[in-house]
């Protein structure tokens, strides 16, 4: 329990104190984007805000990293001071969350950025256009301010319940591989999206339909996050403040974009669906905790206290997809792990027939939550000589065919002997 | 020679063959018999109920097969139609190999 504690503390005082390095294309972002970065210090972020080409920017100080997230807006110019796109990696590579918010038409820089976190960002000329989901109010006639819904999509882990009306949306598509076991896109145009150039008749669209992505997210190996969207509309006050029109003129309420921008940071910055491993053991039932081998056909236990940070609150997991492998090159046994209610995962399991190191394999990657790989070893022995039956009942015509045989040795011997 | 046509033929004349034979003779023959049989019934038994534990299946097995083999031995080295003679010593050696047999059986079985 103490240990909990001060896990907790120390989540709570590095969330507090989580420097931010915002990065912007104009000064006068700052003003049009206030919401959102007022929304960034609400969730206990310290905001650098920095000109995106000023010649004194620097993420790193003596090999320490001195901001723990980057926020980037724009990308027209180019990365100024010591910064570059492989640089920026090498900050995500370390465990650090980066959001990349470009503007439609930004440089082929911050374009090679997107791509390296497996996002492809649509021509520099094409926006998202709709001609049956348009906003009536802000694109009447260029139709190129679409309207999306939070609710399609597998995204339960990004946006919270009751994030209600329309998302306005306006500046380019993007797509992630299908084959990606990193990124996804959380936020997709209506079914009758495409990208194209506003006023230009499209014979060939790129991205269509569902397939038009607004916002990708992706879930590093390491467990850094990242967030890539080609719209910087989508994040301004103008958006936030919105009321949203459907193309017939009518209302369909206020726009949903600062509950959704906020989930998305939120969840990009590490403040949601963040999986956390408390403690990790295994027994065999009866026995003792953690022992140095299991003997075979043991019945052994292996349970997992698994945590959630939820916007800043830690909650026990709870789940009923969680599987764990008792593995020596293949898993010889996958059992699902059933939960208490609190926050324990167990699962009780007989050990294999055989023989040699296993290990307790656990690799737990849901799409919106943190990735869990969990690995413990331990060896499996076969029975000690001490420890089978002395004797086996099916063995008992083996045993009595020796014996009965020495028996009429004995007879045949001594009737050899003793006759003529 | 007469040609012998059927097997009825051939066991009368096997019998009447046979029951020349000296009685030391039929007395290891019987043993033979005992072991091959008692190997063939394991075998089967093996087939049937299954061969676990193998170690004594195996044992069960070639003890009965080794003590079939070395009694064949003895009956060639006594038989009197091409004997050397030496009974007393080719039985001291045939006992002392079952003795060495049995205990390796005895050993593997388990």
């Amino acid at each position: 329990m103490p240990l909990m504690l001060l896990a907790c503390c120390v989540l709570a005082t590095s969330a507090s104190q989580s420097r931010v390095l915002v990065l912007m294309d104009e000064p006068s972002l700052a003003e049009t984007h206030s919401r959102f970065l007022g929304g960034l210090r609400a969730q206990g972020h310290d905001l650098d805000v920095q000109p995106i080409d000023a010649a004194s920017l620097r993420l790193v100080r003596w090999g320490d990293w001195i901001y723990d997230k980057l926020v980037i807006l724009g990308g027209r110019k180019g990365l100024g001071g010591a910064l570059d796109v492989a640089l920026v990696l090498q900050f995500f590579d370390a465990g650090h969350d980066v959001i990349l918010a470009l503007d439609p038409a930004a440089g082929p820089e911050l374009r090679e950025l997107a791509s390296e976190l497996g996002v492809d960002v649509d021509a520099a000329e094409a926006r998202v256009l709709d001609h049956s989901a348009y906003d009536g109010a802000l694109a009447a006639t260029a139709h190129d301010v679409v309207h999306a819904d939070v609710s399609v999509g597998l995204n339960r882990h990004v946006f919270p319940a009751g994030i209600h009306g329309p998302v306005l949306f306006s500046g380019a598509g993007l797509s992630v591989s299908p084959e990606s076991s990193t990124a996804f896109v959380a936020l997709n145009a209506g079914p009758t999206a495409y990208g194209g150039e506003p006023g230009k008749a499209v014979t060939v669209a790129r991205l269509a339909g569902r397939g038009v992505g607004l916002v990708a997210l992706i879930q590093a190996r390491n467990n850094a996050r990242a967030a890539v969207t080609a719209s910087l509309d989508l994040l301004s006050d103008a958006f936030f403040s919105a009321q949203a029109i459907s193309p017939e003129g009518k209302s369909l309420g206020s726009s949903a974009n600062e509950a959704a921008v906020d989930a998305l940071a939120r969840w990009a910055l590490s403040q949601r669906g963040v999986l956390i491993v408390r403690s990790v053991s295994h027994r065999v039932v009866g026995g003792e905790v953690e022992p140095e081998r299991y003997r075979v056909k043991d019945e052994v236990e292996f349970s997992v206290r698994i945590d959630r940070l939820t916007d800043g609150e830690v909650a026990p997991y709870a789940a009923e997809d969680v599987q764990v492998e008792l593995t020596m090159l293949d898993p010889h046994v996958r059992a699902t792990l059933t939960h208490d209610g609190a926050g324990t995962f167990s699962a009780r399991v007989t050990a294999p027939d055989a023989y040699g190191v296993f290990k307790w394999v656990l690799s737990y990657r849901r799409r919106g939550l943190t990735g869990l790989e969990l690995s413990r070893t331990v060896p499996i022995r076969p029975f000690a000589h001490d420890e089978y039956e002395r004797f086996i009942f099916q063995a008992y015509p083996y045993y009595g065919s020796i014996f009965s045989l020495m028996a009429a040795f004995l007879a045949t011997g001594a009737a050899f002997l003793y006759t003529k | 020679m007469a040609t012998l046509h059927t097997a009825k033929q051939v066991a009368t004349a096997f019998q009447r063959e046979y029951a020349k034979t000296p009685a030391k003779l039929k007395v290891l023959d019987a043993f033979s018999g005992l072991a091959i049989a008692t190997a063939l019934l394991q075998f089967v038994y093996a087939v049937l109920i299954g061969s676990f534990p193998f170690n004594a299946f195996l044992a069960g097995f070639f003890c009965c097969i080794g003590a079939f083999v070395l009694s064949v031995c003895l009956r060639m080295q006594v038989d009197p139609e091409d004997m050397s003679g030496k009974t007393e010593r080719a039985f001291t050696e045939y006992a002392l190999a079952m003795c060495v047999l049995f205990l390796a059986a005895l050993n593997y079985v388990g």
